[in-house]
């Protein structure tokens, strides 16, 4: 730690190496820019190394609204023995289920092939701003403080740190203190996933299946489809006769649903997505930091009934939590334009649209509370540039759950696929801005025309599906 | 990011949460005193994390030298079905191997409930110290903004010298010069077939580190208990004809030191695998180290194929998980009241044991090692305390770091109740509150 500050310069930088991050450096990278990817943590790939399965890849009917980014990492995946498949929960997603850790190798190779430049275990602690522009940052880490300026800045930091400190307005929660829950996702290991499958079969009346009208098959059917697909990939829910009867004795704590994700066939290993502690403002490190002994308390005590009730787990090992306590919500930028809920129910399309989503509204709240609204047949929508660009700051770009959307939207395009596409976005317009050479490049200048012909010559997906 | 500095006054701060922060700040805690911990990691357990076996703990003759916060912690990764292990290498050492995922939930429950306020994803920003050198706690930055935190005593367990290289002759120059330092990224496998691999290694030992202690001189009475042992756990060196000859122009691996395994999981059938390494320039450790990450893990995709290719019984294994952070080794070690050596007066009194990694000799680490020069209100724990380069291996041990926390922790609580300094602290009281809380300071069978 020295007081003396080191300088670097970069066409682009981008902040927070999640989902969205990860896609928005690759983007920027892979068009030509000079990129800087920077996060405060010791890796890169955010939620995508917890175990949880990639959704809003894929709308409800199955048609892929994410390409691009999205379609080199799982490449890589397969070629690294990670990927396990995309699968229907015949409830109302598509999801696609890799190894969490594999993916931490298929992380550094898509960002290797592209030429993206990474700085890790540096903090984005201030901004610098002149007019709407953001001229610098300010990095902490352990050698120091480097300012780093750059033509533009992408923040991907979920919490929206760098728009916040540029000065960009914000919503957070829903205004009174409300957010969605923080999570530790966890693993187990050595699953008998036919002798779950079968458990399914036989007691159905535990799983959630058939939450979107547009599938026309009965429970019935798509309880016999979920089966003969084959995989441990479920959702148990709260109002099921076994998680009902666990939460009224107390050996169970209340909530929602436990999601079952496969991540590895060959460890026969499945995540858990369960454990929650809501309405704490993860901005607060104090607050964040206290919820552990909590979210500790539940993965046992949710491993110890996945053993003790459910069969197919009887013989299963806990094989670890995810790396970092998961954060579902927090500020949303205010932008150029704002996401709206209806719209994203509606699955309303547009023709100045950078990325698609088609998730449904999932705010998770305390409790067994979870609000869950499907879009209209099982479709998309799209989502435009002015959602990502901060209002008033013309450099700057954000993607990912800080994106400028109403709550209720903010609830649908939170999900990592949905992520990527808005990284992939952002990155290639701020590869675009730096192209010509301009000092002073202006994102909401980049040409929409050329925005979008650039990204669906590289596989992103715009346009022609639900 | 506000600029509202908040302030927070504790007895004890502990700057890290490896090993050595967390036996301190459990122990601190648990003799009465406000903890506060922080680490920059968005989870405790410091290196613990990586799987690693536990040196420093049972000699190589098989007597403990390990007690206290160590007993608590693995009776905690028990509760969390993760069975620790005292397995002997048959070269040097034994080690206590445990399970990083079991471990993460035994941190947890242990720091949260002795009662410690901690603060994660919080990193060490500037160290507040009077004109006497005296440190006052520390400036941190997270999220939330700078806080001051001002304490009776601070434990620097950051196993970088975050806190004493910022004072003035506090660092042993020797240290400070070295050019680079090692970056490490170790990884875990399953589904290995242990008998496979120990038949092969008994039958061809001079491709691993075996047998190099004169306790194993009747050989084949060592390999035959080595295999009936059953554990996976192995050293490759790189002079071995199995990596040199896959080493250098040409070769498929990387340039290696060795690869080293040990078992973490029964459960799982899961191993430790250390071998991934890059050197990187030492000024500029967290840069160097940030352009190598995706090189480190391009490096562990080779040694995977390599190992599934060359070594009997990886031909099912897979990677079961990647460490949560490199590592790096080198970098700057305190000076202290005692900068330790292998010739250390042992009459000096011991506040915590070690075992030398060369000749399995049992030492004794005073407390004058921890006690930073010219300063005060201010200790050392775990990798950085005050050795000279012939002890250093031994003292940074995983275990040997919790026993340096946990004497720090207890120093720090006596100290900040008391309200006198850490020099006038009575030793030998020192010593027997450690022993009366299951410290070994003398070695047990
Ligand atoms: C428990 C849980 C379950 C979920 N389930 C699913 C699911 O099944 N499928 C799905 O698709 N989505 C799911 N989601 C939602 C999804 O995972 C997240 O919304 C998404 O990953 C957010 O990605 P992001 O890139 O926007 O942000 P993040 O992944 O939060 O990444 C932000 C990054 O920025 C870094 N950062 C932040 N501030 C700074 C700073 N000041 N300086 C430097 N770096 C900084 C952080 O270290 C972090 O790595 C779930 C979320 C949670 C928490
Ligand atoms: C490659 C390698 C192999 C090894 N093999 C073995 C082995 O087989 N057996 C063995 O016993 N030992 C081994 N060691 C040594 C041993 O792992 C370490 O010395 C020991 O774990 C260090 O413990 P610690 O508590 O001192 O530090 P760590 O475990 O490194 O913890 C330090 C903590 O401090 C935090 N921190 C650092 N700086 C700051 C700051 N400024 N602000 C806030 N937080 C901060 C970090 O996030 C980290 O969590 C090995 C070491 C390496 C590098």
């Amino acid at each position: 730690m020295t007081s003396a500050l080191t300088i670097r310069h970069h066409d682009v930088v981008v902040v927070g190496g999640g989902a969205a991050g990860i896609a928005a450096a690759h983007a920027a990278a892979s068009n030509g820019a000079d990129t800087l990817l920077i996060d405060a943590g010791p890796m890169l790939g955010g939620e995508l190394l917890s175990g949880i399965p990639i959704d809003g890849c894929l709308n409800t009917r199955g048609e892929w609204i994410v390409g691009g980014f999205l379609d080199g990492l799982l490449e890589e995946c397969k070629a690294l023995d990670g990927f396990v498949g995309a699968f229907f929960d015949w409830r109302t997603i598509w999801v696609v289920c890799c190894d969490p850790e594999t993916m931490k190798l298929a992380v550094a190779r898509q960002l290797d092939k592209a030429g993206t430049k990474i700085l890790l275990n540096s903090f984005v602690d201030e901004v610098v701003t002149d007019g709407g522009r953001v001229k610098a940052i300010s990095v902490l880490n352990r050698n120091g403080r480097t300012l780093i300026s750059a033509g533009t800045f992408l923040d991907c930091s979920g919490d929206g740190d760098l728009a916040v400190g540029a000065g960009a307005e914000f919503l957070s929660g829903d205004g009174k203190g409300a957010y969605q829950p923080v999570t530790m996702v966890f693993r187990m290991a050595g699953v008998d996933s036919d002798r779950l499958m079968q458990f399914a079969e036989e007691e159905e009346e535990n799983l959630a299946l058939r939450e979107n009208p547009w599938i026309k098959e009965t429970r019935e059917e798509c309880l016999r489809a979920l089966i003969k697909q084959g995989y441990p990939k479920l959702f148990l829910k709260a109002d099921g006769p076994l998680m009902a009867k666990s939460i009224e004795a107390g050996e169970l704590y209340p909530t929602a649903l436990i999601g079952v994700t496969p991540v590895s066939m060959r460890r026969r290993e499945v995540a858990l997505n369960t454990t929650r502690v809501a309405n704490v403002d993860a901005t607060d490190t104090r607050a964040l930091s206290a919820t552990m002994p909590q979210l500790i308390d539940q993965v046992w005590n949710c491993q110890s009934f996945m053993r003790k009730r459910v069969p197919g787990f009887e013989n299963a090992a806990f094989a670890g939590i995810a790396p970092r306590i998961g954060i579902r919500e927090t500020r949303r930028i205010v932008g150029e334009e704002t996401l709206d809920g209806d719209d994203v129910l509606a699955a309303v399309k547009r023709t100045d649209g950078i990325a698609k989503g088609g998730h449904h509204v999932d705010i998770h709240g305390g409790g067994t509370d979870q609000v869950r609204k499907p879009i209209r047949d099982g479709g998309s929508y799209d989502i435009p540039l002015g959602c990502l660009l901060p209002k008033g700051i013309e450099n700057v770009a954000v993607a990912g759950r800080c994106l400028s959307a109403d709550r209720q939207a903010h609830g649908s395009a939170r999900v990592m696929g949905t992520c990527m596409a808005m990284g992939q976005a952002i990155g290639t317009a701020a590869a675009i801005a730096s192209d010509g050479n301009d000092p002073h490049p202006v994102l909401g200048e980049v040409p929409l025309s050329r925005l979008r012909e650039r990204l669906l010559d590289q596989g992103a997906i715009l346009d022609g599906t639900h | 990011m506000g600029n509202a500095i908040w302030d927070i006054d504790t007895d004890v701060l502990v700057v890290g949460g490896g090993a050595a922060g967390v036996s301190a700040a459990v122990t601190a805690a648990r003799n009465g005193a406000r903890v506060t911990i922080v680490d920059g990691a968005p989870m405790l357990g410091g290196e613990l994390l990586t799987g690693r076996p536990v040196d420093g703990a049972i000699a190589l003759d098989g007597r403990r030298i390990l007690g206290g916060f160590a007993d608590d912690l693995l009776r905690g990764c028990e509760k969390f079905d993760g069975r620790s292990a005292v397995v002997c290498d048959f070269d040097r050492r034994n080690v206590i191997c445990m399970d990083p995922e079991a471990a993460k939930l035994a941190l947890t429950e242990l720091v949260f409930g002795s009662g410690v306020s901690v603060l994660m994803y919080t990193a060490v920003d500037q160290v507040v110290k009077d004109d006497e050198g005296r440190v006052h706690g520390v400036i941190v930055r997270n999220k939330r903004g700078r806080s001051l935190i001002r304490a009776k005593v601070t434990i620097d367990a950051s196993a970088e010298g975050d806190v004493f290289t910022t004072l003035s002759n506090a660092v042993q120059e020797d240290g400070v010069y070295a050019d680079t330092r090692k970056v490490d990224l170790t990884m875990r496998m399953s589904g290995i077939d242990a008998g496979a691999l120990l038949a092969r290694a008994s039958e061809t030992p001079s491709n691993f580190s075996l047998l190099r202690h004169t306790r194993f001189s009747d050989r084949s009475d060592a390999l035959s208990k080595f295999r009936e042992q059953g554990v996976p756990i192995l050293k490759v060196p790189r002079e071995s004809p199995l990596l040199s000859g896959a080493m250098g122009p040409g070769g498929r691996l990387p340039d290696l030191e060795a690869i080293e395994i040990a078992p973490t999981s029964a459960l799982r059938r899961e191993i430790y695998v250390r071998a991934a390494n890059v050197q990187v320039p030492a000024d500029r450790t967290v840069e160097a180290a940030s352009d190598n990450y995706t090189g480190l893990h391009a490096q562990i995709e080779t040694i995977i194929a390599f190992l599934r290719e060359s070594l009997p019984g990886f031909s099912e294994a897979g990677l079961a998980a990647v460490a949560p952070q490199v590592e790096f080794s080198g970098g700057r070690y305190a000076k202290g009241d005692v900068v330790m050596d292998t010739a250390t007066d042992a009459g000096a009194p011991v506040i915590a044991l070690g075992c030398g990694v060369a000749d399995a000799e049992i030492f004794g680490i005073p407390f004058g090692s921890l006690l930073v020069n010219g300063t005060d209100c201010l200790l050392v724990a775990g990798s950085r305390i005050s050795a000279a380069q012939s002890r250093r291996a031994d003292t940074r041990a995983v275990g040997t770091c919790m026993a340096t926390g946990q004497a720090a922790g207890l120093a720090a609580a006596m100290t900040a109740e008391s309200g006198g300094s850490l020099r006038s602290l009575d030793a030998h009281a020192l010593r027997k509150r450690l022993m009366d809380q299951g410290g070994v300071l003398e070695a047990t069978s």
